[in-house]
């Protein structure tokens, strides 16, 4: 446990950076009684019932979830943990950036900041009855006349200065899952939750040096993470420590009835001390396609360097692979991405919940309008990108064009690892197959927010390059930090061997 | 017009399962006093971070539909999403069965003998599939709002489409009687069409011209209407030689049906494989061969075990299979009245004497309206003739309407109301009593004695009889009345 950072001084990081969305209140710190839990943070796409969850977005402004998702369940649960507030995100974890967010930019901790982008907290409290799961439940907003029956939830929330200067060095915090990873950059958590649906923790763990795991899809149960695009979210855990993302791990690797896609208990390969036979190495796969040509030649050498040096310290032996649908990744997963985004969002009309517009006229009818004022210019793009895809137009030639290549990139994938894919038990095991993959998590260091901002849209998407072939494999993979500021690689695992990435960084850092 | 009809259908079937397609919530809409928005979990409603699971119990209704429509069912079967905008639609999309459903290509068998068509005619099943109901919209008309009813969110449905198989409007009908009571039968659905546990959807052409689908009909009298109109409008539309709309929604309105929406509005509905709910998937040789242990005999094998047990015709038969409780009842008066008591089968006294009370009483049939052993009793009283046929008759109706003498002592009850035979038996001089009876009744009602007589209305023969059989408190046998009144009137002509 690192020492805890009271209030004042939280708040002071947060103007700076604009981490948090809710910080809850009381703030669980300095008492010795509380010294042993650990703090944590938890991505505002996650249900929680104590502060409001939004995914950043305008259109779940102040919307309570009467349901707290199986994540923060179970850390709540374990009385290890306290979760002290959640953090900002691209609006519905699109981009990565976290400058698509309705509450204000998340910026990154490693860079100076000289001007506060928080002006001040708005303290807000609401109340829910004791015991009760009922959907017409009311949540009262104002003290109830006999607070006995009812729990009292209080939160601080800041309110953005609409003149705010971002330092002209400042660089992207990456995203989307930029507030978890810059709230365990700044040191205000021990650990933070987030979502990775094409590198949403990979990317900001390595903007920011920290380690960012993304375990294999349906290892961690999604039940009340909004969904971006369900067959490619994951939730995963951004930390300082390797050690403690393995405990949190172990701790949310359990099976959960209320997700269906949540691997079955059977399927879970456990843990392991030790996943080499004696006097052997590491089989270590550099796969061809991600040797890119704008991949700045900085990242390539650092590349090498990490390499040489588990070489030399006979940790691994490096073998270059092959997996040619890595080159047709990108626009297989913005197709799918966008088309299960576009279905997901349609559920905000504004009539049950959230933001709704009271406006609307004989030819734009009122969920029109809620939804256009409701989300962000890139929220808008991706559900127009994906109900394109879907329409009868775009359904075979993009699509089921993109459905098929993600399948021959899952085939491909699966091909080089020697160990056996859990979901597919009968496929034939690649015997010369390798251990891992070790690939940047990044093509450059992260790019300056002021030319972030005047980027073409799609060649910010090309940041993601190298964090998506994983995800549409939905193999574990963690960033692990090296090579100075803002550099990080990933290491990647066949589906399941999700201990085997952590054992096998664990080595490596003993090694470095 | 001779132009040849073709019409196919989509029916829409919420199984009765206990528990909701993709949640815990209650499927409670046939209960029309649920509460609105009293059985909804946040999955019905769409709440950000709720996933669907699916509820085996629909899958176990949905298979024994397919088996009983002889369907090829689908190792592998999957979800889909149906994407549109509607109040009432929650996740803003459907989930169904579009690109992998969970059975096709079946068949159902019309017949001469069961559904009464003057032919045989085999309606080729098309698919089945699973799918949400959604919620339901009550329009305000006078505030301009709607209400929204989520208690119908994620009820289970099949989809079942037929090939356009049929060719008349009789079999149409004949099809969804016989759908109906082939899933209440499995004892999967309610089999109502009025409560909206069944909706059928009409797909109408004539003579290989555009079809024209009806929607939102309610009712089979509704359907059948619409399908006339609808006929007879086509075949006028191509007289006068001008083109049918191609694919054209209609709805009907009680006379007429009128356009809802035609091609160039047409819904795309950008389907998608859904992301997160995983395949079914069956080992169908082992899962089928125990639905088909689960499945009741057919229809048809039910009703002809009935006509062999039971020495009953068609017609009989087919009012007893409309009620279940019904036939129930009917078993149990058999086996008491036939197998015990050894007297003749009271089937016209279950289906034209009972029947008749109960409808001319406005009533719905329950087997308390008239316990077994009491009617057990009446018949046996007839038997021995302690009670005539017609006073029977009068005492049953009696006991319809009287729930307070159900349970009494039948023998009672027949010497209360002066109706025992036995205890006043008519005398030797019985004959010259009927004659006496017969001859004041026609002197004193010389109006009717006229009609019969002068105006040839032999019917209001009846009403004298009636009158004789007041005169004698019923104790003597109403075909004694007729026989002498019968005599007496012809001496008069």
């Amino acid at each position: 446990m690192s020492k805890a950072v009271p209030l004042d001084q939280l708040k002071q990081i947060n103007s700076r950076y604009n981490i948090f969305t809710s910080i809850r209140l009381p703030l669980q710190n300095l008492s010795s009684d509380h010294s042993t839990k650990l703090r944590a943070s938890i991505k505002d796409n996650f249900c929680t019932t104590k502060e409001p969850t939004t995914c950043s977005s305008r259109i779940l402004d102040g919307y309570i979830s009467p349901f707290d998702s199986t994540v923060a369940n179970i850390l709540e649960n374990s009385g290890s943990t306290t979760i002290i507030g959640k953090t900002n995100l691209d609006e519905f974890g699109m981009g990565n950036s976290t400058l698509n967010s309705h509450f204000g930019p998340t910026l990154n901790p490693l860079y100076p900041q000289k001007h506060d982008i928080v002006c001040g907290y708005t303290e807000n409290a609401f109340w829910t009855l004791k015991n009760n799961n009922s959907i017409n439940a009311e949540i009262l907003h104002e003290k109830p006349k006999d607070p006995s029956r009812y729990l009292e939830h209080r939160y601080l929330r800041p309110k953005h200065r609409t003149d705010y200067k971002i330092d002209p060095k400042m660089r992207i915090v990456g995203g989307s899952s930029g507030g978890a990873a810059a709230s365990v950059a700044s040191n205000l958590v021990d650990f933070a939750i987030g979502s990775d649906t094409g590198g949403s923790i990979r990317l900001p763990a390595c903007y920011t040096s920290t380690f960012g795991y993304k375990p294999s899809y349906g290892r961690i149960s999604r039940w009340g993470l909004v969904p971006y695009a369900q067959s490619l979210d994951t939730v995963g855990i951004i930390s300082k420590r390797i050690e403690l993302i393995s405990q949190i791990f172990k701790q949310l690797d359990v099976h959960d009835k209320n997700d269906p896609t949540s691997l079955a208990s059977n399927k879970r390969i456990g843990d392991k001390d030790r996943w080499e036979k004696d006097g052997e190495k590491f089989k270590v796969g550099i796969p061809i396609e991600f040797l890119l040509s704008d991949m700045r030649p900085g990242i390539r050498k650092v590349w090498s360097r990490f390499l040489g040096l588990l070489r030399n310290c006979k940790l691994i032996d490096i073998y270059p692979i092959s997996i040619p649908s890595i080159k047709i990744a990108l626009p297989a997963y913005y197709t799918l991405v966008t088309a299960e985004a576009s279905s997901n969002l349609s559920r905000f009309d504004g009539i049950r919940y959230g933001y709704r517009s009271d406006k609307f006229s004989d030819t734009v009818p009122e969920f029109t309008e809620t939804r256009y004022r409701g989300f962000g210019k890139e929220v808008r793009r991706r559900i127009i990108l994906g109900t394109f895809s879907l329409s009868s137009y775009g359904y075979d030639s993009h699509f089921m064009k993109a459905m098929k290549l993600r399948s021959r990139l899952v085939n491909e994938f699966n091909s080089v690892f020697k160990d056996r894919h859990v979901l597919f038990p009968n496929d034939n095991i690649n015997a010369e197959g390798v251990d891992f993959i070790i690939c940047p998590t990044s093509v450059s260091i992260p790019p300056l927010v002021c030319n972030y901002s005047k980027m073409r849209v799609v060649d910010s998407y090309l940041n993601d390059v190298l964090t998506i072939p994983a995800s549409l494999a939905g193999i574990p993979t963690l960033n692990i930090p090296f090579g100075g500021e803002s550099r990080g690689f990933q290491i990647m695992a066949q589906y399941g061997y999700d201990y085997k990435v952590l054992y096998f960084a664990k080595k490596v850092l003993e090694n470095l | 017009m001779s132009h040849q009809l073709k019409v196919g259908l989509e029916i829409h079937t919420q199984l009765k399962t206990a528990r909701k397609l993709f949640s815990l919530s209650h499927n409670n809409t046939s209960l029309l006093s649920t509460k609105p928005n009293s059985e909804v979990s946040f999955f019905d409603v769409s709440l950000p971070g709720t996933q669907p699971l699916l509820n085996p119990e629909v899958l176990f209704c949905a298979l024994k539909c397919a088996v009983a429509m002889n369907c090829q069912v689908h190792p592998e079967s999957r979800f889909d999403r149906k994407h549109y905008f509607y109040g009432d639609q929650p996740l803003g999309y459907q989930i169904t069965q579009r690109y992998h459903a969970l059975a096709n290509d079946g068949w159902v068998k019309l017949t001469r003998r069961y559904d009464g068509l003057p032919e045989d005619r085999k309606i080729r099943i098309e698919q089945i599939q699973i799918e949400q109901d959604t919620g339901r919209s009550l329009y305000r008309l006078e505030e301009g709002t709607t209400d929204i009813d989520f208690n119908r969110s994620n009820i289970p449905l099949i989809e079942m489409v037929t090939k356009p198989d049929f060719s008349s409007i009789e079999q149409v009908r004949s099809f969804i009687k016989k759908y109906a009571r082939m899933l209440q039968n499995l004892d999967v659905c309610t089999g109502e069409l009025e409560t909206g546990a069944i909706r059928v959807d009409v797909n109408v052409n004539v003579d290989e011209h555009p079809r024209v689908e009806l929607k939102n009909i309610p009712t089979t009298p509704a359907i059948v209407s619409a399908l006339r109109y609808e006929y007879t409008r086509q075949c006028k539309v191509i007289e006068s030689g001008e083109k049918v709309a191609d694919v054209e929604t209609r709805g009907w309105d009680g006379k007429k049906t009128y356009r809802l929406r035609s091609k160039e509005d047409a819904i795309d509905y950008r389907y998608m494989p859904d992301p997160e709910l995983p395949a079914i998937r069956l080992d169908t040789e082992d899962v089928l061969a125990g639905i088909k242990n689960t499945m009741p005999p057919t229809i048809e094998q039910q009703m002809d075990d009935l006509m062999e047990n039971f020495e009953l015709k068609l017609r009989d038969v087919n009012i007893l299979m409309s009620n279940p409780k019904l036939l129930q009842y009917y078993v149990q008066l058999y086996a008491e009245v036939v197998g015990h008591l050894k007297l003749e089968n009271p089937i016209n006294w279950v289906v034209h004497d009972l029947l008749g009370c109960i409808s001319k009483s406005e009533l719905d049939f329950s087997s308390d309206i008239l316990p077994v052993r009491q009617f057990a009793t009446l018949l046996s009283l007839v038997a021995d003739k302690t009670l005539t046929k017609r006073n029977a008759k009068l005492l049953l109706m009696h006991l319809v309407n009287n729930s307070g003498d159900r349970n009494k002592p039948l023998l009672d009850l027949v010497n209360a109301f002066n109706m025992n035979s036995k205890k006043e038996s008519v005398s030797g001089d019985e004959a010259s009593h009927v004659e006496e009876i017969c001859s004041l009744v026609l002197k004193n009602n010389q109006n009717i004695v006229h009609d019969i007589v002068d105006k040839g209305k032999s019917g209001k023969i009846n009403f004298l009889i009636g009158q004789c059989m007041r005169e004698c408190h019923g104790k003597i046998d109403a075909q004694e009345f007729r026989v002498v009144l019968d005599k007496q009137l012809a001496a008069k002509i």
